[in-house]
């Protein structure tokens, strides 16, 4: 392995040792990851802007820090970055979206404020599917910076919405990324690039200065080599906000501490049926892995109208947080045929089916919580296919069942969840795993992906990309 | 209710809902698009189907909580 491979595909941990150690400076490191984006993440459509000058200045910044014995912690000189919906001063901010290319927000979002003041160093606005994905896309071509794609296939799909993020970090361009899940924007991407993608909790991180599409599903977290990994950034952009009291929840469950002496998770009855044979195979594998540490049992959810709920809230709260745009003809200009046309069906949505909605999920809520307060995780397939091709619609690749993964009412009621790397399936394309957990006990979800990374080492992978 | 009257009656609605688009829209969309508004339309409303056939009761409340607001109430940050 060369010294630059050896770079590119280190996690944040290691890349923190290499620092401390002197074996390379935060600014030598920002350099790296700047040319290796410019190499290989904007050929895969995932860069929208590189922050070059902005990044330099605060590589320098941890540098001096670190020689004057100021240490702000595990991501101090660490290059990241960010989905393009989140607000940075000063800096084009896109929403992913053709209409609002030059758009530039006069503030920081909160992680942005908090992952500087940890010390890590923005390097890039990531490219995403325009609106993250809420106008109704269904093909990857839905994007101000083109079709994302993907570390493993340029043919493929890198996922979406967070496509800028999956892609950079699967392909060694980033040591960790951050992206916003509203249905699938996290653990999509996260799964088809190979890498390890956390949902944290409806709350849990503050929102402000994101994208706002759904105000009740929304979630910000990371994307990172290893769940250990994903941990750490999580550690440093989660808490209270005044300016997004949804996280004041999250207050009263703090981390759930040292993980159990054995696991216990459940395998949803039936989620392998759904599945196509190269995701069931992984899947199985990653079992008989599970069964060393955990004790499994099948378990059974009511049957609820999840992707129903979760769709009609979308719908409605997508069409309100744009109406303004929708009205001034703003959709008109997107990429996507189908996103010009997108969420008009929400305006036309009566109030008393959107209240219906957040009456079904409360049903829901409490069911799955219930169930998971015998287990430490749901355990299943993270998708039931590897990535679509880079041209190909979604109709015509995907598994429409929806007992086929944990989406629908992983979002809906709210809850953490981890996706890791399981193998590879049809066209030596990555498949995920995925933990699913009790709200706020994202620790318990971490700690199992870590287990099973410590016996495996898929996440270890990666692609042969020259940079 | 049978299936065929399900459908009619699904379908009246998802005329009614095109009608109050086109209200709001008329001049902005070709045939093509219109076409495919209903589509999304008629999954919408097929999500509310959906959702009706769970039975609920008077006191099962959505899932939002109203917080009276008080500027020196920490959860509220004096915004």
């Amino acid at each position: 392995m060369s010294v630059a491979e050896g770079i590119s595909f280190a996690t944040v941990a290691e890349l923190g040792r290499m620092l401390r150690s002197g074996q390379i400076s935060p600014t030598e490191l920002t350099e790296h990851f700047l040319e290796r984006l410019e190499q290989v993440g904007t050929p895969l459509n995932a860069v929208v802007t590189l922050t070059s000058e902005l990044a330099l200045a605060q590589a320098r910044q941890a540098e001096d820090e670190l020689a004057a014995g100021i240490d702000r912690g595990p991501l101090h000189g660490i290059p990241y970055g960010a989905k393009d919906l989140l607000a940075t001063a000063g800096i084009p901010t896109t929403w992913g979206a053709a209409p609002l290319q030059n758009q530039i927000v006069d503030r920081n979002a909160a992680v942005i404020v908090r992952l500087r003041e940890a010390g890590a160093v923005l390097v890039a606005k990531l490219a995403m599917v325009e609106l993250a994905g809420g106008f109704g896309y269904e093909q990857p071509n839905a994007a101000l910076t083109g079709p994302g794609k993907n570390a493993w296939d340029a043919e493929a799909w890198a996922g979406g919405s967070s496509s800028g993020s999956g892609a950079v970090v699967g392909a060694g361009a980033v040591p960790f990324a951050i992206g916003t899940e509203t249905w699938g924007s996290i653990t999509v991407p996260a799964a088809y690039n190979g890498v390890s993608g956390l949902r944290p909790t409806y709350g849990r991180v503050s929102r402000r200065g994101a994208m706002a599409l759904c105000w009740t599903l929304d979630k910000i977290g990371p994307l990172a080599r290893t769940a250990e990994d994903c941990a750490t950034v999580l550690a440093a952009m989660a808490g209270p906000d005044p300016a997004d009291v949804t996280t004041f929840a999250g207050t009263r469950f703090p981390s759930s501490g040292e993980a159990p002496a054995r696991f216990r998770f459940g395998i949803l009855k039936g989620s392998v049926e759904a599945v196509r044979p190269d995701v069931r195979a992984n899947f199985e594998a990653a079992l008989g892995v599970l069964a060393e540490f955990a004790d499994l049992e099948e378990v059974t959810m009511r049957t609820l109208p999840y992707d129903a709920a979760a769709s009609l809230i979308v719908g409605v709260e997508a069409a309100a947080a744009f109406e303004e745009f929708i009205d001034e003809g703003g959709p008109l200009g997107l990429t996507a045929p189908e996103d010009r046309v997108g969420r008009v069906d929400g305006l036309t949505i009566t109030a008393v089916e959107y209240l219906r909605a957040l009456r079904v999920r409360r049903v829901a809520s409490r069911e799955m919580d219930t169930l998971l307060a015998g287990f430490d995780a749901i355990v299943a397939p993270t998708l039931p296919t590897v990535a679509s091709g880079i041209a190909e619609r979604f109709d015509e690749h995907f598994v429409r069942d929806p007992t086929a993964s944990l989406g629908a009412i992983g979002n809906l009621c709210g809850l953490p969840a981890i996706s890791v790397p399981n193998g590879f399936g049809e066209r030596a394309l990555p498949t995920g795993l995925e933990f699913m957990g009790r709200a706020f006990e994202e620790s318990r979800v971490i700690a199992a992906a870590a287990a099973y990374q410590a016996r495996t080492d898929w996440h270890r992978r990666h692609p042969d990309i020259e940079g | 209710m049978d299936e065929q009257a399900a459908d009619e009656r699904r379908e009246r609605i998802v005329d009614a809902k095109l009608a109050l688009a086109k209200a709001r829209f008329g001049d902005r969309f070709d045939q093509a698009q219109w076409d495919a508004i209903r589509e999304n339309i008629l999954g919408m409303t097929k999500c509310g189907d959906a959702l009706r056939a769970v039975p609920l009761g008077n006191s099962d409340e959505p899932e939002i909580v109203f917080v009276p607001y008080r500027a020196d109430d920490p959860a509220w940050g004096g915004r």
